[in-house]
Formats: structure tokens, sequence, C-alpha cells
């Protein structure tokens, strides 16, 4: 079975209007396999939660679950308080920003976004004047007229996010939405997606496979991985206490030492070179060094085989460099020891 | 039949290697192959009033053009001519209607999705005459007189439809289902979607087969000949007219009618380009 | 932190809304998409394509009436005279020697159109699709015309003038002829499919040759030609396909010695009024057309098959 975690409040178990969406047992088979595996989480009132993982772990099968894209095979969606899960997408209170924007190209940018004022009949005078709102909302009224082709990737986007957001949706689910952007962008539209949705006050669901996006967004953090959710909280909560060494690997800047007594996750940074009588600890060769600017990222491989990482502050490194092929231990404090579950 | 996948630019090179110019006269010579038998009709057809059915030219007239208006002795052209626009026009719409239905219809993967493809193919390439006999056979079963608008007009879907069928899978499986998907997320009922959406997206495609079925159908004469009933379209009119070939009227009715279908593609292919063009947006 | 088990969400928290309506609906729409397009090849393909094989067994009484006793006679009668196979043996042949110069034609033209620009691509494919507009029986009598015998054939005509030969080829009314007219129809039906299968192939691969060392000619034998037999197979079950059906052209071109199984057709139908053995000869055609489509297509499903 699988964890959930709610964010600071201890809560009883009954569908609660303090949480946007809630997840109960949801499951997606295609054919014989199990894309989702009765994944369950509750995500509080206007919360930013990305959903991370590898690819193929689910996370874009679960987000269209939610937006109703996808049949649901087995378990229940609930929106509010809203059992939402034989409804068809338009009348979930949700709305969905897809991967590809899937802006309309035969229709001007205005068009795009008050298509689903037009699907409901509102009057085109009104719907064209709701459609500027929004499209100043994203810092866009200049475009009204254009094409989608004839804007960039980033700008299309923001199109999209108008198109979505005009319906006035209770949660907001976003496709890898700065998958398709360079680097610089991606930051920038990351900084006004969390400005947007601190704004809104809605609930974001984001999916993407990239940590460094998802820590920097996230107020709840699901980490994913075939089909079932591996760990949920906020992201300082799974950087500093990841739950199994699945979680710690794929979070990045952790070790993952299996000794006799069980496995443990070390925070790279969190690591010494030093000498093996000095407490916890790994010996093997140094399999490479990194300078990183701010630090230097010391690889480290064991007689068994095993990998390790140490990412060690520059002037320390440079107090007592080593060098590829020195022997080397790492060492760390107890305390930066964290307990890993076994399987998962 | 669309081309498709990756392509490399072609020569970027300083100079010409011999092997380009030994290209581009293989590309001249097929360029005739290919067009050499239409332009000598062309040519002929503006032959002067005393020249026969083949070279010299004696002069340069229009006089065998004012005679395709002339009710002659072997055929009569102008209500043939419009007998295969009306019937074109026809074949045309219907082709589009059941091909986008069908184009829509089949990009789920069923049981008997197979059956419909190879009832197409089927369809196309059996020969033509063939299958006008065997529809002027089940109308006189059934007892039916064969007419234009009966059985010449389903013998002629039976070449235009596996056509049409072909490009609307083609056209339809290139459309990205996000559309469909983001019309669903935004309210649209099933309906709107396909009038909002998929239709106007799909247009160019379905221009496309529309006018392929039209040129089809204008042209056509191997399956209309059998079930055609009494009153000719024009490709049967102008085949009575080889047999008694005297005159270069006959090239003045090739031209003629070769004119007036690159009138109709090139209108079509010129409004398919714009909307095109508006939608892939110029350079802001 | 608080870790709580959701596994059991009391059925009362369940929301306000019933579940699980069934979702029928969704099956029947493809099937009403779909069914004016089966019907209708049903009707006006399957059915005549019955009434013709049934026709073919059926006996003509002296009346013209066609009726029972069921007979194979028309059959022997098919494939006894020599006449007759001598047809058949020339259809085939004809629609042989159509198929392969169209692949040697086709295929420098297909493996252009492949390696362009998309602008140069549609040009050719506009260049190659135009004469479609021109009706058939048009294009074949501006070939009557450039073929024809007697010093006022254009061809002859300039062949003359050029001094390359002395007297006039006889080229009309031969099988020759029937050859050159049928390729310059189907032309785009092999043009088409290959360039078509030849796009698809990855440039990327004939660079990676061309770097272990193959040259031209090597890389052509050993990558391009097997990966677009795919598009060689189709262009080929078309091209044949349709030489073989046709019956305009042999009877422009072909003139009375060069009798293809369609104007053989044609003939009983209109002019001898026999219909149970115009019917016999077209199920014959019929038959072979068929045959060769199943081979090509169970051929192109097992290469797909491995490839995939």
């Amino acid at each position: 079975m699988t964890i959930v975690t709610t964010a600071p409040h201890l809560d009883d178990l009954r569908a609660d209007p303090r949480f946007d969406v809630e997840l109960v047992a949801v499951t997606k088979r295609y054919d014989k396999v199990v894309a989702v595996d009765a994944v369950s989480l509750r995500i509080p009132r206007g919360t930013y939660c990305c959903l991370l993982g590898p690819s193929g772990c689910g996370k874009t099968s679960t987000l269209r679950m939610i937006a109703g894209h996808e049949h649901i095979t087995e378990g229940d969606v609930l929106i509010r308080d809203r059992n939402v899960t034989e409804l068809p997408p338009a009348r979930r209170g949700t709305a969905m920003m897809f991967q590809s924007y899937a802006l309309f190209p035969h229709l001007s940018c205005l068009d795009n976004v008050a298509f689903s004022l037009k699907m409901r009949g509102v009057a085109k005078v009104e719907r064209h004047r709701r459609a500027r709102e929004f499209l100043a909302l994203v810092e866009m009224t200049e475009f009204a007229d254009r094409l989608p082709a004839q804007l960039s990737g980033g700008q299309q986007q923001r199109i999209a996010l108008a198109r979505s957001l005009i319906t006035e949706p209770q949660v907001l689910l976003l496709d890898e939405p700065l998958s398709a952007l360079d680097p610089f962008l991606r930051i920038r539209m990351r900084e006004e997606l969390k400005r947007l949705q601190r704004r809104l006050g809605i609930s974001f669901i984001h999916v993407t496979h990239s940590q460094d996006e998802a820590m920097a967004l996230s107020d709840l953090m699901v980490v994913m991985d075939q089909g079932r959710i591996q760990q949920a909280g906020t992201p300082r909560e799974i950087f500093e206490t990841p739950a199994t060494a699945f979680v710690a690997r794929f979070i990045g800047g952790h070790n993952v030492i299996t000794t006799h007594s069980g496995s443990f996750a070390v925070r790279a940074d969190r690591c010494r070179i030093g000498l093996p009588q000095q407490g916890p600890h790994v010996s093997g060769k140094v399999a490479a060094v990194e300078y990183q600017g701010t630090v230097v990222r010391v690889a480290l491989e064991t007689a068994s085989g095993e990998q390790a990482a140490a990412l060690l502050p520059d002037n320390a490194f440079f107090a007592e460099p080593v060098q590829p092929g020195d022997p080397a231990t790492f060492i760390w404090s107890d305390a930066d020891a964290h307990r890993l579950e076994m399987g998962a | 039949m669309m081309v498709g996948g990756p392509s490399r630019q072609g020569y970027a090179g300083a100079g010409r290697p011999w092997t380009f110019y030994a290209l581009a006269t293989l590309f001249g010579l097929f360029l005739l192959f290919l067009y050499g038998p239409m332009l000598v009709m062309y040519v002929l057809s503006f032959q002067g009033p005393n020249g026969g059915v083949t070279f010299p030219m004696v002069g340069f007239s229009f006089v065998w053009f004012e005679d395709i208006l002339k009710r002659g002795q072997m055929a009569n052209i102008p209500p043939a001519f419009f007998r295969s626009i009306e019937l074109a026009a026809v074949v045309s719409l219907l082709t589009v209607v059941i091909a986008v239905a069908a184009g829509l219809g089949f990009r789920r993967r069923f049981p008997g999705s197979g059956v419909l493809f190879y009832l197409a193919v089927s369809s196309l390439v059996m020969p033509s005459l063939l299958v006008g006999f065997g529809i002027g056979l089940g109308f006189k079963a059934l007892g039916i007189e064969p007419s234009l608008f009966t059985s010449a007009l389903g013998a002629q879907l039976t070449w235009t439809l596996p056509f049409g069928l072909f490009a609307m899978f083609a056209v339809v499986n290139r459309f990205n289902r996000s559309y469909e998907e983001a019309a669903n997320d935004l309210g649209a009922s099933p309906w709107q979607r396909f009038r909002y959406v998929t239709l106007p997206i799909l247009l160019p495609g379905i221009i496309g087969v529309g006018m392929g079925a039209f040129t089809l159908s204008y042209d056509e004469y191997a399956r209309t000949t059998l079930v055609i009933g009494q009153r000719n379209t024009l490709p049967l009119e102008i085949y009575a007219l080889i047999s008694s070939a005297t005159s270069p009227t006959l090239f003045a009715i090739g031209t003629a009618t070769t004119a007036i279908s690159f009138l109709i593609i090139g209108l079509t292919l010129w409004r398919v380009f714009s909307i095109q063009k508006r939608r892939a947006g110029a350079a802001a | 932190m608080t870790v709580i088990s959701a596994d059991r969400v009391a059925p009362a928290a369940l929301g306000t809304l019933p579940r699980r309506r069934r979702r029928v609906g969704k099956a029947i729409l493809p099937v009403t998409l779909l069914s004016p397009a089966v019907l209708f090849l049903a009707v006006f393909f399957i059915l005549p394509a019955f009434g013709l094989l049934t026709y073919s067994v059926l006996t003509q009484a002296a009346d013209g009436t066609v009726g029972l006793p069921f007979t194979l006679a028309h059959y022997t009668h098919f494939f006894g005279t020599a006449l007759y196979s001598r047809v058949l043996l020339k259809t085939l042949e004809i629609s042989l020697i159509t198929t392969l110069s169209a692949i040697v034609l086709a295929y420098p033209v297909a493996l252009v159109m492949a390696r362009s620009t998309a602008m140069v691509r549609q040009i050719i494919t506009i260049i190659v699709i135009a004469p479609l507009i021109v009706s058939v029986v048009v294009r074949t009598y501006g070939w009557q015309l450039i073929l024809g015998n007697g010093p006022t054939g254009i061809l002859n005509w300039l062949l003359l003038s050029c001094g390359l030969i002395h007297a006039p080829l006889k080229l009309m009314y031969s099988e020759t002829a029937v050859v050159i007219g049928s390729l310059h129809v189907f032309f785009p039906m092999m043009v088409l499919p290959l360039s078509s299968a030849l796009g698809k192939i990855d440039p990327r691969i004939e660079d990676a040759a061309r770097t272990l060392g193959a040259t031209g000619w090597r890389i052509f034998r050993r990558i391009t030609l097997p990966l677009s037999l795919s598009g060689l197979a189709v262009g080929c079950t078309l091209v044949f396909s349709l030489t073989a059906g046709s019956f305009v052209t042999p009877a422009i071109l072909g003139g009375r010695d060069t009798q293809m199984l369609g104007n053989l057709i044609d003939q009983q139908i209109l002019v001898v009024y026999d219909w149970p053995f115009g019917a016999t000869i077209a199920t014959v055609l019929v038959a072979i057309v068929l045959g060769l489509n199943a081979i090509s297509v169970r051929m192109l499903d097992r290469r797909r098959g491995v490839s995939a």
C-alpha cells in the first residue's frame, strides 16, 4: 500500500473540502500492463503539487486521469467534495495545459483564449472582452490578433495558460510545461508559474521529470516510480529524509550506503574526506574529481564496486586535494545518515 | 501516399559536378516524356483551317476551338461537358463526406478495420472495365436502367473513394490528438469539437481530397462507359471522336478540357496554399 | 509530519454523485462513421464481383437470356483456345514489361524527391501528378500522334530529319506502343509509394555506411534498395494490376494485333454480346490481380513484422 501525507495538519478520513484533489486507490490498466497502481493522495487547497519521476513512472497517466482525458480503471478522483470519476473533462472543474500547448492553429490568440466561452454560448463582444482580461494577466495583450504559429515557445505557453485559466478551474493541470523551453526561459517561466499560482490561490498539479524544477516549485512534491508513489511531502522533507533508495538516488545529491544493519542515505555535501577511525565511512579509490565552482565533486569507487560521491567546499578540497586513483575514505556523522526503507 | 521522413539538402557545392548536368539532362528527357504527348496536342489544336491531323502546321487559327461549340455529327460536346462537371461535383462531394467520416472513424483500431482497408485496395486495382461491367450486370438483374446519377455515379465512386480514403487516412493520422483533447477540456461537445476544431484543421486535406475526386471523376472513362446509360460524359464523347478522327477538333477539345482542369485545380490549390500560409504564419 | 494510510475511505465520503455509469456510447460512433464507406464498397464492389463470378458459370441460351445450368464450358473454352491464351500471355507480358520499365524510370526520380528539400519535393510531386489532370483518353491520343507510323508521326519526323534513321519506324499499333502508353499513364503510381518509402530511410544510415568505407553503388545495393522494398512492392503491385486491367490504352495504341484482356472483355460485352464469356475472362483477370495483391500484401506484412 502506498503512503499518503498531508500538509502539516493531522486529519481524519472524511472526504474533506479542505482538499482540492483527492485520489483514492486510483489505478490505470492498459490490457495487462499496470501503469498506475492504486495511488492515493490528498492535495490541500491552494497547493503547488509536483508529480516527479522518471519516464514511464505513471505521472502523466495520473495527471490525465485527474483531467478526465484518460479512463480510470479503478478508484475514484475527488475534486473539492465532488466525485468526478465518471465526469467528462469539461465538468470536473479542472483545466489542462498540454505539453505541446495544443493551441488551435487556425484561430488567433484571442479566439484561442475565448474558445471555452464560445463553447458555452457567450456572445462575441463579451467573450472577447473577458479574453482580453486574461491576455493581460499573462502579459500577452499585444498578441491578441496573431496566430499561434507566429509566436515563440514561451509566448505560446502563456496563451495556453490564459486559455486554460479563463475557465476558472479549481485545479490547473500542467503536463511537463517547461520541457520544450530553453534553460533560461525555463527558469523565468518557473517563477511566473509560481507567482501565478500564489495569486490565483488554486492548486496546480505539475508533472515533470526534473527534480530541480520540482524542488523549486513544490509545496507538495510527489515522487513516483513504476506506477506507485514512493514518497510525498515537502521538498525539504524529501531531500532531508528520503524514504527509499530510489527516492534518494532520483532526487540527487545523496549516497546510498548499504551496511549489515541496513541501507542508509547520506547527503553528498555532508561527506568529508577523512580516516576510517573517525566514524561511519566508506573507503575506496577516487574515480573522478570534478570542479564545479563552489564545490568540488569527488567520486569514489569501493572495492565491492559501489559508487559514492562527496561535494566538498572548494577551499576544503584544495587544502588537501586528491587525484583520481588515490585511495580515499569518505566520512560523515551518524546524525547525517538517514535510514532507508527496504524494498519499494 | 505522401512523402515524408528526414531529408537532406541538395547540392551545396561551389561548382557543379558533371553528375549534376547528367541528372539535369535526364530530367529534361523525363519531362519530355511526361508532357510530350500533351504538348504536341496543344500545339496542333491551333492548326490552321486547312491543316490536317498531323504535322506540319499549316497556319495558326482558333478555328477548331470554335468547332467544339457546334453540334457535330459524331459528338455533341457542350452538353457532355456540363454533364461531366455536374457528375464530378456530386462525386466529389460524396467522396469527401464518406471519406472524412471513414477517416475519423478509422482512428481507433477495432476488429474489422482491416476489412475496410482491403476492400478499398481491391476496389482500386480491380480493372475499371470490370467494375463497370459488374455494376451494369447488377442493375440489369435488378431491372433498373443505368443512368448518369445512379450507376455511373456508383461506378465512379468505386474509383474515387479508395483514393479519398487513403488520402484521408494519411491526413487524419498526422492530426494531433491533443487538439481534440484541448477542445474537450475547454467544454466543447462532440459536434462543437468537430465543427470548430477538427474540421477547420483538416480542411486543406479535405479540399485536396475533394479536388482529387473531382479530377478523377471528370477524366474517368473505363468505369463509366458501360453504365452511363443514354447520355455521355465528356471522355466518352471524346473517345467516340477518336475513331473517326478527321479533324483537329479533337485536339482543340483536348486542349480545352485540360485548360479547364488546370483552372479548377489551380484555383483550389491557391485556396489551400493561402489557408496554410496564413496558419503557418509569416515572420512576425 | 504525519503519515496516514488512505486504505479505507468511508463510502459515505465518496462525494455526492453516483458512480460507474456504463460507457456504452463510445463504441457506437466509429461504426456509424465507417458504415457509409463499407456499405458503399460492399454494394458497388462486392456485389458486382460476385455477379461476375456467377455469370461466368451460367449458360447463355440461344435467345440471349442467361441462366442455369451451371457450366464450366466458358472456362474450358477460354483456356483451351489458342487465341485467348495468347491474349492472356500478352497481357501478362505487357504488364510485366511496363512494371519493370516503371521501376527503372521511377527510381531515380523517387531518389531525387526523397533527398531534396521540401520545396523541390513538392514541385516534383506536382510535375509528376499534373498529367493525371488530363484525361487518359486525351493523353493516350497524344501518344498516337507521336508514335504515328509513317513520316508524319512526330518521332519519325524528328528522327528522319536528323538523319538518324532512313525509313519510318513502325511503332504504332504494337506492343511497344502499349507499354509506352501504359508507362506514361501509371508512372505516378510507382513514383509516389517509392519516394514515400525512400523518404523514410534515415540518411544518417547511409552516412554511417560511407564512413565505414562503402562506395556509392554498394550503399545503394546493400542499404537503399532493401530498405525501399516496401515502397517498391506497393508500386509494382499497383502498376502491374492497373496495366493488366487497362483498356483504353491498348485500345487506342494497340490496334488489332495487340489485344489485352481488357479489350477482349469489351468485345465480348459490346460486340459479341456473350456476357457469360465476357464475365469468364473478367474473372480470370480479377483472379490474377487479386492473387498478386494478396501475395504482395503477405510479403509486406512479413517484412513489417520482422523489422518491427
